[in-house]
């Protein structure tokens, strides 16, 4: 160990100490008229700024949310038992703000930018206010990149594009937080040099989770882990034990990050689980500061508060960098309700939704999406060409599916084309299934769904769908490498590519079929 | 504090009336003289205070203590207050008229804290330099506080100016945490 010398201690300690002189702080103060369940009111303060951060003592911190003709309402950050009536409270002069930097890769944190992963402390260079004005039209462009979520029913019929913002919604236990965590694993593939190469740049992720489970935040961590897709993610957790006050900022806490990805040209993904959560959390500290009550006892201003949150997602123009920020929220509906307030609210601000059904989930068709009612609304313009001259016969196929499938029980007393259209519907929705944390690249999508609509699977057992398309792929990825390739980088299926894959598929089904009769 | 907006219409109004009375001087040295007894008389606190008095009776006390003593204007307020039974508002009023009564001559009135009393020099640096800052003319309370340890604290409305050692060695301490160096 090194030796300590004690003229350099008092250097260092005399050098600390130069700060130590005559001078004179000014501050503005108030007093602690109230304080309980999350918030204080507070006499004084007389210059304050409406959502500024105000210091009370043993360093805990509060934000400005009402200021009235006598008092200052305000929400707290920290331990409420802290603070006693009479407590002086300290201006800070800045508004709540978010630390960033590439640092908070990895970690887990606090909606105050704080880790709580045990992680050691997260050195950042940048503070940015958590409020902002979302961007206005001249800085931003329509969305032209695709986001890849990996998953075929979505890539394929409701496709999300770079800076749009997709609704997941949807019954609990229905698979809406294994889409967005799904998602967030396939842009692994996005970091790789592979991707550099076909021109894919890479996604950051951020997942907030709004008053969900200690345990269930845990789990999701460890999965991100496990699967190497930590290193471009962070998590924001304000837990359902975290103050009320805490979880209102997390998802603003959340966006101000993604948007310090997108400022810097980088594309960003951020997913808000759950914003019903949010709004229940926000409609308590409103209450609490005795904001009148609407429908369903929500503030007036929930839908502003939803709006301007999910209008900071975009895509930026060439001039400024051209970074994206993509907006996953979710929603959780009670017993299939989504004319409830929350819902409409979000669904009428997001560019689409994904909504997910409970008896298809039950049923075993996972995700358990209904391609019927779910939509996207901009990102057709995002999927790669190759896609979209596949899926497009798909969502035909599966719509006129639908319109029979109630017939499906008449069996052979249908006339052919009626029988031929049930088989391949029935055919696709099975193509269409697929398990969680299995995401497939876009190639690999294309040439599945290239077989479902190209009849290829009308004359396989509705059981062995899953295994052909399994076994088909290994194929594909072993012995037909090229074709894969030219589609990932030529983003286009040419007469060519059609051409030879046809000639693979015949040759495999062929193969294939013989397996069946053993 | 939620008898604040009500104390601040009442001063309000018994201001506004005063000065269109050109009686202001005269209210002002009753509000002080009613302000004394408050603070001297813990009876009249509680008298004043209680609701089971009834207020024949508080109006009886009353124009025994005043009648002769007080401007008929603050008389005739004190007795109104009765009639609307805002009695107990009145030591909120006496401060919200003082605040008024300042901050319409154009004063500011600063409270300063020292362990040791200000000598005769010093009170007048503080003062010009407040005037000079404030831009308003400055009325001083001084107090005594052995906790701030040295130096002094002024607090003019919401507004403090600390200059007290137990705030400077408060910021070196805060500098020392922050300049630990990090854990890993």
């Amino acid at each position: 160990m090194a030796e300590i010398r004690p003229e350099e201690v008092s250097a260092i300690i005399r050098k600390q100490l130069a700060g130590f002189e005559k001078e004179i702080d000014v501050y503005d103060v108030g007093t602690v008229l109230q304080v309980g369940d999350g918030i204080a009111r507070i006499y004084g303060l007389s210059k304050v700024m409406a959502s500024e951060l105000v210091e009370f003592p043993n360093s805990v911190f509060g934000m400005v949310l009402n200021l009235e003709e006598d008092n200052v309402g305000c929400i707290l950050f920290g331990d409420e038992t802290l603070i006693r009536e009479g407590d002086t409270v300290k201006r800070t002069g800045r508004l709540a703000s978010m630390p960033v930097g590439e640092q908070m890769l990895g970690r887990v944190i606090n909606p105050l930018g704080q880790p709580i992963d045990g992680k050691g402390a997260i050195t950042t260079q940048k503070f940015l206010p958590i409020e902002r004005k979302a961007l206005g039209v001249i800085q931003r462009q329509p969305v032209k990149e695709p986001l890849q979520t990996g998953i075929k029913a979505i890539d394929g019929m409701i496709p999300i594009g770079r800076g749009q913002r997709e609704l997941i919604i949807g019954d609990r236990q229905t698979g809406k937080t294994a889409i967005a965590i799904d998602t967030i694993i396939n842009q692994k593939y996005t970091h790789t040099e592979k991707a550099k190469k076909e021109g894919i740049k890479p996604v950051y992720c951020i997942y907030i989770a709004i008053g969900q489970k200690g345990s269930t935040v845990a789990q999701v961590v460890s999965k991100l882990e496990e699967e190497g897709a930590m290193d471009f993610t962070t998590v924001i957790a304000a837990n359902a034990s975290d103050p009320a006050p805490l979880q209102f900022i997390a998802p603003y806490a959340g966006v101000t990050l993604g948007e310090f990805f997108r400022d810097s040209g980088r594309h960003a993904l951020v997913v808000y689980d759950d914003l019903s959560k949010h709004a229940v959390s926000y409609r308590q500290v409103s209450l609490l500061l005795r904001r009148p009550p609407g429908r369903e006892a929500y503030p007036g201003d929930i839908f502003y508060l939803h709006s301007r949150l999910l209008e900071r997602a975009s895509k930026l123009n060439e001039e400024l960098g051209g970074g994206s920020l993509t907006a996953l929220p979710v929603i959780e509906t009670q017993a299939g309700d989504v004319s409830a307030y929350i819902p409409t609210n979000v669904i009428s601000i997001t560019d689409g939704q994904i909504y997910l059904l409970p008896n298809l989930f039950n049923s075993g068709v996972r995700p358990a999406i209904d391609v019927g009612i779910s939509v996207s609304r901009v990102g057709g313009d995002a999927q790669i060409k190759a896609m979209k001259k596949v899926a497009g016969r798909l969502r035909i196929d599966l719509a006129q599916y639908r319109d029979l499938e109630a017939f499906v029980k008449f069996g052979s007393d249908l006339d052919k084309s009626t029988q031929q259209q049930l088989r391949r519907g029935s055919r696709l929705v099975e193509l269409l299934k697929q398990g969680q944390y299995a995401p497939m690249t876009v190639e690999n999508q294309v040439v599945s769904i290239f077989a479902g609509t190209n009849g290829f699977l009308d004359e396989i057992p509705l059981e062995e769908v899953q295994r052909f398309e399994r076994e088909f792929l290994e194929v594909m990825n072993l012995g037909h490498r090229t074709l894969l390739d030219d589609i990932a980088t030529k983003k286009e299926l040419t007469d060519e590519l059609i051409k030879a894959l046809t000639e693979v598929l015949k040759e495999f089904t062929a193969s294939f079929k013989a397996t069946l009769n053993k | 504090m939620s008898d604040m907006r009500v104390a601040k219409r009442y001063a309000t109004a018994l201001i506004k009336s005063a000065q269109e009375m050109n009686m202001l001087e005269e209210v002002t040295r009753d509000i002080q003289i009613l302000k004394a007894t408050l603070q001297n008389t813990k009876d009249f606190r509680l008298f004043l205070s209680s609701p089971i008095i009834s207020i024949e009776k508080k109006r009886r006390v009353v124009a025994e203590l005043f009648a002769t003593q007080l401007h008929t204007m603050t008389f005739t307020f004190l007795n109104m207050l009765i009639e609307k039974g805002r009695e107990n508002v009145l030591p909120s009023i006496i401060t919200q008229f003082h605040f008024l009564y300042n901050e319409m001559l154009g004063i500011l009135s600063v409270d300063v804290k020292t362990v040791t009393p200000f000598s005769g020099t010093q009170e007048k640096a503080l003062v010009v330099t407040l005037e000079e800052y404030s831009g308003k003319k400055v009325l001083v309370t001084f107090s005594l506080d052995k906790s701030i340890q040295g130096g002094f604290i002024a607090r003019a409305g919401d507004t403090v100016f600390d200059g007290s050692i137990r705030r400077q060695l408060e910021r070196l301490r805060e500098r020392f945490v922050r300049g630990t160096p990090e854990r890993n």
